[in-house]
């Protein structure tokens, strides 16, 4: 077997971009993509925003969770140009003017937060289900972040946190 | 001491900011322009000779601006002088002549893009003569089976024993003697964050790497001996780091491929491991089979314990041997038993190089351990608890193997978690298929391990007051960082927001051991920072006290001013004073804290020695349902005490010992890094290899017990690393307690379970 | 890992799809959890992707005039268990489709995906790289499976866990290519050779889903057992539609579906004659338990032998008729029969 796995930028190929109109953050971008960059290499590598990790990049962990259209997925799986007039939202455009979305408040007052990789896909995990659960029970939040993996915490701290960000947990210990 | 306002408060990290908004940098999110990408072509077998590698059609692929192999090595490493510093060192190169493990390195490529790396490497030709594998570690030893290093007979890389007191007595003494085999298997870390691994040359040949590794000083310290460059043009910079665990600490092989890559492309490169590298390629935790006779009299007394435990070194010896002793002195530190024998083999086998994942090398023997104390209470009809309360070393002994025990609070972390799960209604006394088990655990606080055990700490006051620290010890998540800054702020009154970290670049900060988990940091890391910003303040004070004619004792520090005591009126602010010192003066207020343990290393044949300067201990309770026609364990409690000594940020440590639990919780049930028989990783993805979920984690209950340790800063010992130690065994007890079989083989998987159900039940009904 | 290139398409009508998926060399794009994963390992490199999500009404959910449900494609596997038309009356399609990867893929994941998804195996779903000292086994084009050494056909497990209880519900399927449309039973649509796991040919897709209304004093359940409570793939999933006579409570019919066991879904027969037209009581359920464990012969893949598999499935049988029984005692089982 010879190649042929599909070359990269150094090969001669004809341009197969397609223009993508989306919105990100509430700003509106139009970009030229190939159609072969995932949802979150356009997001790390066009836009320069870093907050969605890539861990796994098949699919099981979480690291990459972005919101599209309010709904988080998976960005290492979802094609850019399938986000065609879709409405993006990623870490960075969770905090207004500089103030901290409550959940990301009570990330930090709680200690979800170690090494930090996990963070960025669990907040908005977080935000998606208190958007449609503003008052989740432990088991709803164990079952809406399941599909994100921490390596450090345990859980538990971070299950804190979303439910005092909803309102319904204890406040932090300090 | 006077009363602490900062330390012992549970402060948010200091980093945390950054990593809720996602601004964090990690290495993998580093950037260098020009940079190229590399991607390595690794062996397709696990046992290979390799009679030839082709590279020319890569080499002339368009976008490809360097290949090597192992004949682009530098000449004569000076491997021998690292054999004498390491225990064992893996080949830190390419392969040339033969592959001992499938993922090998074999060739390597920089491209202008990942995909056309990724295309390159389909067009190297390597010829393989292919040679039987082996991959368990029993089998290896074994006459006839395929030999590995033609150094090593039977595939030994290292054994050894040791005897302490009189075991035959022991036994002979015994009213019983228990004898069973315990084994756990290959897992891995799964760190978040992947390999990455960034080396950038400046014009005027000095390099620069980013990367994410535990163990940049092992690096920096022996990369410029492999790569033949002077040691004060090369440096390591770390920023965030998406966790780690110990997988192959110290690997340099990645350095050596991107700095060889870099040079011969004449631009920066970058090298992220894909997650299928992670796992045939950075070192799983070793996995180990225990055989273990433990002699125990009719009031549960034990008398004698013998060990012989057997793990396999991958293939290539690396710190199989100091994962022996490391595991095997806290085993033997936690019980009273003076008579005690040892036998450890490291054996090589045809998979990824092993390494210390989390709590050193003494998962295997703990288990086996900690499940025999569960079995024998069990067959003698004593509680458990008892049988622990009986036997547990206390605070003042020396163990058999030399540990001074100047703290221990483990009889409180006992107590604490037995009330916690309702132990004396639960146990044997609940509903069918629901049980509770209990077990224990010692570790470490910190280690010597070299001549040079210690941490080296520098504490400046900046001209706006704000203290700044500058240390070598490393964060890789467990929040090292906020507790040494805790600790910089306590001494110097200013509240944590006041005080900066130093970036970690070898070339910039002091020498540190760094990767030994979250207690070394905090005991040695800890006293240094303190002695430090002690000195620091001293300096303050001398300062001040010129400006406002008094003597330095005649001052105090009272909200970030210098006061003097008798007459409060007159006070300068700590910024002022700094301020003076820097510009006028030109002597900047910077202390430097020094901390050596007093302690020695483990005698290496022996194994003898107080080694740490304090000794963490844990116990945990744990209550489970069984369903005993799926086999399926649900976690019902889950509870972790540890002997912390002082916990400097009670927010951090609970954190450490509820991620501790729940990670291991993967090894013990879920977990394993499967090997099919021809030595290929088959399950080297997130979705095949399956971590905990938060539906696969309890509710875990933290309690921190404070023994105050008096070798530790403020009495704080470790706390990042012995909660994983006990779990295993305890959740086999519970497991005993709800459905009566005892699962000996780790990960207790429902298939497992059902089987030794199947055969109690065919036990039970066969004829007497 | 990067994706390689392809040439990408959104037609805009079903035509035009099966127009640019008669030419060599292209794969159907709807949620792309399966085949974007494919693509990055290079286990498959297609020449073109033709992205079906762009055509209109391909997401729908709707009630058919005789009482049963349409339901298009590309509807997400989320969209599915949530509807209302398919949690209240459908609701083991509901269940098992939010179990796929649970709790993120559903969200992404469609259900013609799911249908159309391929086998799997430790072997197969890895790296071109991976698999460089391998020969190539069945599903690769070779004439070998590293799971069975020696066995005659690949042994590639079916998976998919929304496809045992809609054929247990007699799902049909329509199959649009360039030359027409075809409808044929779901059952039919799976060949159960694990290298070709279903009857699609180039130029065709998978247009349509229907489900015909239940059958009167009907109730269905579908149980899945996996090792992780998330993100796992089933280690054995079965699906029963169990129908009661009114009148006396015996068994008028059922329909049990098992997947993951085989290398199709596979009906469980045996246990489904003894069932049919029986009274149901504990000895009847363990029976017929039994039976769907004895029928099959699942393979041993890493980590979970066949001879766990089979004490699941009898467990899992055991629990489903039982279940269903009680939801018939209790009346919650189809409104045609019971309201």
């Amino acid at each position: 077997m010879g190649g042929g796995v599909g070359g990269g930028v150094g090969q001669d190929v004809a341009d197969t971009r397609k223009r993508l109109t989306v919105t990100v953050n509430g700003r509106q971008c139009s970009l030229m993509v190939e159609p072969n960059r995932t949802l979150l290499e356009f997001l790390r590598e066009d836009l320069g925003l870093t907050g969605a990790r890539e861990a796994c990049d098949t699919g099981g962990c979480g690291a990459c969770t972005v919101l599209v259209d309010g709904r988080p997925v998976y960005s290492c799986l979802v094609l850019a140009v399938d986000c065609q007039g879709k409405d993006v939202l990623t870490i960075e455009g969770l905090a207004v003017d500089g103030r901290l979305h409550p959940l990301q408040q009570a990330f930090i007052d709680h200690g979800a937060v170690q090494c930090g990789f996990c963070t960025p896909g669990m907040i908005l995990t977080a935000k998606a289900l208190l958007d449609e659960n503003p008052a989740p029970t432990d088991e709803e939040v164990r079952e809406a972040i399941a599909g994100n993996i921490c390596r450090c915490t345990g859980y538990v701290k971070i299950i804190e946190a979303i439910r005092a960000a909803g309102g319904t947990g204890k406040p932090a210990c300090t | 001491m006077g009363r602490l306002s900062v330390v012992g408060t549970s402060l948010p990290r200091v980093d945390a900011w950054d990593k809720v908004t996602g601004r964090a940098e990690y290495a993998f999110d580093v950037e260098l322009p020009d940079m190229l990408h590399v991607k390595v072509l690794r062996s397709a077998y696990a046992h290979a000779r390799i009679l030839s590698v082709d590279t020319s059609k890569a080499q002339g692929l368009p976008g490809v601006r360097a290949v090597i192999t192992g004949a682009d090595m530098p000449k004569d490493p000076p491997l021998e002088a690292l054999r004498n510093e390491l225990y064992a060192v893996p080949p830190f190169s390419l392969a040339t002549d033969k592959a001992r493990y499938t993922g090998e390195e074999i060739a390597a490529v920089a491209a202008e893009d990942e995909l056309t790396a990724e295309e390159a490497l389909q067009w190297i030709r390597v010829e393989y003569e292919p040679l039987p594998a082996v991959i368990d570690p029993e089998e290896a030893m074994k006459p006839g089976a395929p030999q590995i290093h033609d150094d090593a007979e039977n595939n030994i890389q290292y054994e050894n024993r040791t005897e302490f007191g009189d075991v035959e007595k022991g036994f002979a003494e015994a009213d019983h003697v228990f004898e069973d085999r315990f084994s756990t298997q290959l897992v891995h870390p799964c760190t978040l964050e992947r390999t990455v691994c960034i080396a950038a040359f400046d014009s005027s040949g000095y390099l620069t790497f980013y990367d994410n590794s535990i163990d940049p000083y092992k690096q920096s310290r022996y990369l410029p001996k492999l790569l033949g460059i002077e040691p004060s043009r090369l440096r390591i910079v770390q920023k965030a780091i998406g966790s780690n665990f110990g997988a192959l600490q110290g690997n340099l092989t990645p350095y050596i491929m991107c700095a060889l890559l870099a040079k011969k492309a004449g631009r920066p490169v970058k090298l992220v491991y894909t997650r299928e590298e992670e796992f045939i390629n950075a070192g799983p935790r070793h996995m180990g089979v225990c055989y273990l006779r433990t002699g125990v009299k009719n009031d549960g007394t034990v008398t004698a314990r013998d060990i012989r435990l057997i793990t396999n070194a991958g293939a290539y010896g690396y710190l199989g041997p100091a994962m022996m002793t490391s595991g095997f002195t806290p085993c033997a530190g936690l019980y009273r038993c003076p008579n005690v024998r040892f036998e450890g083999k490291c054996v090589y086998t045809n998979t990824a190089v092993t390494s210390p994942y989390r709590s050193f090398g003494i998962v295997p023997p703990a288990f086996a351990m900690e499940s025999m104390m569960n079995i024998i209470a069990e067959e003698l009809g004593m509680d458990p608890v008892a049988l622990r309360l009986k036997n547990i070393t206390r605070q003042g002994d020396v163990t058999v193997v030399g540990q001074e025990i100047s703290s221990s609070g483990l009889p409180e972390c006992i107590e604490k978690t037995v009330a916690h799960i309702g132990w004396k209604e639960k146990r044997g006394r609940l509903p069918p298929n629901r049980g509770v088990g209990m077990a224990c655990g010692m570790f470490d606080s910190e280690v010597r391990n070299a001549p040079f055990a210690g941490s080296v700490a520098y504490v400046k006051l900046l001209e706006d007051g704000r203290v700044k620290v500058i240390s070598g010890e490393f964060e890789w998540g467990q929040g090292s960082r906020t507790v040494l800054s805790q600790i910089a702020a306590e001494e110097l009154g200013v509240p944590l927001e006041s005080v900066l970290f130093s970036e970690l670049d070898t070339a910039a900060v002091p020498y540190a051991l760094g990767p030994y988990g979250g207690g070394p940091v905090t005991l040695r890391g800890g006293n240094a920072v303190r002695l430090a910003a002690v000195e620091a303040r001293r300096q303050l004070f001398a300062v001040a006290a010129g400006m406002l004619s008094v003597g330095p004792d005649d001052l105090e520090l009272k909200d970030q001013k210098v006061v003097v005591r008798d007459d409060p009126v007159r006070a300068l602010s700590s910024a002022q004073v700094a301020h003076y010192a820097k510009f006028i003066l030109a002597e900047e207020i910077i202390g430097r804290g020094h901390f050596e343990p007093d302690t020695v290393m483990r005698d290496p044949k022996t194994y003898y020695g107080n080694y740490s300067s304090g000794y963490t201990f844990t116990a945990q309770t744990v209550e489970v349902a069984v369903d005993p026609e799926t086999g399926q364990v649900r976690i019902l409690d889950f509870a972790s005490a540890i002997d912390l000594g002082k916990a400097i940020n009670p927010m951090a440590a609970d954190g450490q010992n509820e991620g501790c639990v729940g990670q291991e919780l993967g090894p013990i049930l879920l977990e394993s890094l499967a090997y099919d028989k021809q030595g290929r990783v088959v399950n080297p993805n997130l979705v095949d290899y399956r971590l905990p979920t938060a539906l696969d984690v309890p509710p875990i209950t933290s309690f921190l017990v404070e023994s105050h340790e008096p070798h530790g800063p403020y009495g704080a010992k470790a706390c990042g690393q012995v909660s994983n130690i006990p779990a295993a065994a305890a959740l086999a007890g519970a497991i005993y307690d709800a459905v009566g079989v005892w699962i000996k083989d780790q990960p207790i998987t429902p298939d497992k379970i059902l089987r030794a159900l199947a055969e109690k039940e065919k036990r039970e009904h066969a004829p007497a | 890992m990067r994706l390689p290139r392809f040439e990408y398409s959104e037609p805009g009508t079903l035509e035009e799809a099966c127009s640019l998926l008669a030419q060599a060399d292209t794969k159907v794009l709807a949620g792309g959890t399966e085949l974007l994963v494919k693509l990055k390992q290079k286990t498959i490199t297609p020449r073109a992707l033709v992205n079906i999500k762009s055509i209109p009404h391909l997401d729908r959910i709707e009630e058919t005039e005789d009482g049963g449900l349409s339901i298009g494609p590309a509807t997400t596997l989320h969209a599915a268990a949530t509807s209302p038309l398919v949690r209240d009356r459908f609701g083991l399609v509901a269940e098992a489709a939010a179990a796929v990867g649970k709790p993120r893929i559903p969200y992404m994941a469609t259900l013609g995906g799911n249908l159309c998804l391929d086998g799997r195996c430790f072997y197969y779903n890895q790296s071109l790289l991976w698999k460089q000292s391998l020969p190539p086994c069945y599903k690769d084009g070779g004439h070998l499976c590293h799971v069975v050494q020696g066995s005659d056909h690949c042994n590639a497990l079916f998976v998919a866990d929304t496809v045992p209880p809609l054929i247990a519900l007699g799902a049909e399927v329509t199959l649009t290519g360039v030359d027409g449309e075809t409808r044929m039973p779901l059952e039919d649509f799976y060949t159960g050779r694990g290298e070709e796991v279903n009857v699609l040919q180039p130029g065709q897709v998978l247009s349509r889903i229907r489900i015909p209304a239940p059958p009167p004093y009907s109730t269905g359940v579908y149980l899945k057992h996996s090792l992780r409570e998330a993100i796992d793939f089933a280690v054995v999933g079965v699906a029963l539609l169990l129908t009661v006579s009114p009148e006396d409570g015996t068994c008028r019919d059922a329909r049990v579906v098992l997947g993951s066991v085989a290398t199709r879904p596979l009906r469980a027969v045996a246990a489904e004659a003894a069932l049919r037209g029986k009274a149901l009581d504990e000895g009847l359920v363990r029976t017929a338990a039994t039976l769907a464990a004895k029928e099959t012969h699942p393979v041993s893949h890493l980590g979970v032998s066949a001879t766990y598999k089979r004490r699941v499935i009898e467990t899992l049988t055991k629990r489903a008729v039982r279940q269903a029984w009680r939801q018939a005692v209790a009346g919650s089982g189809s409104r045609e029969g019971w309201r």
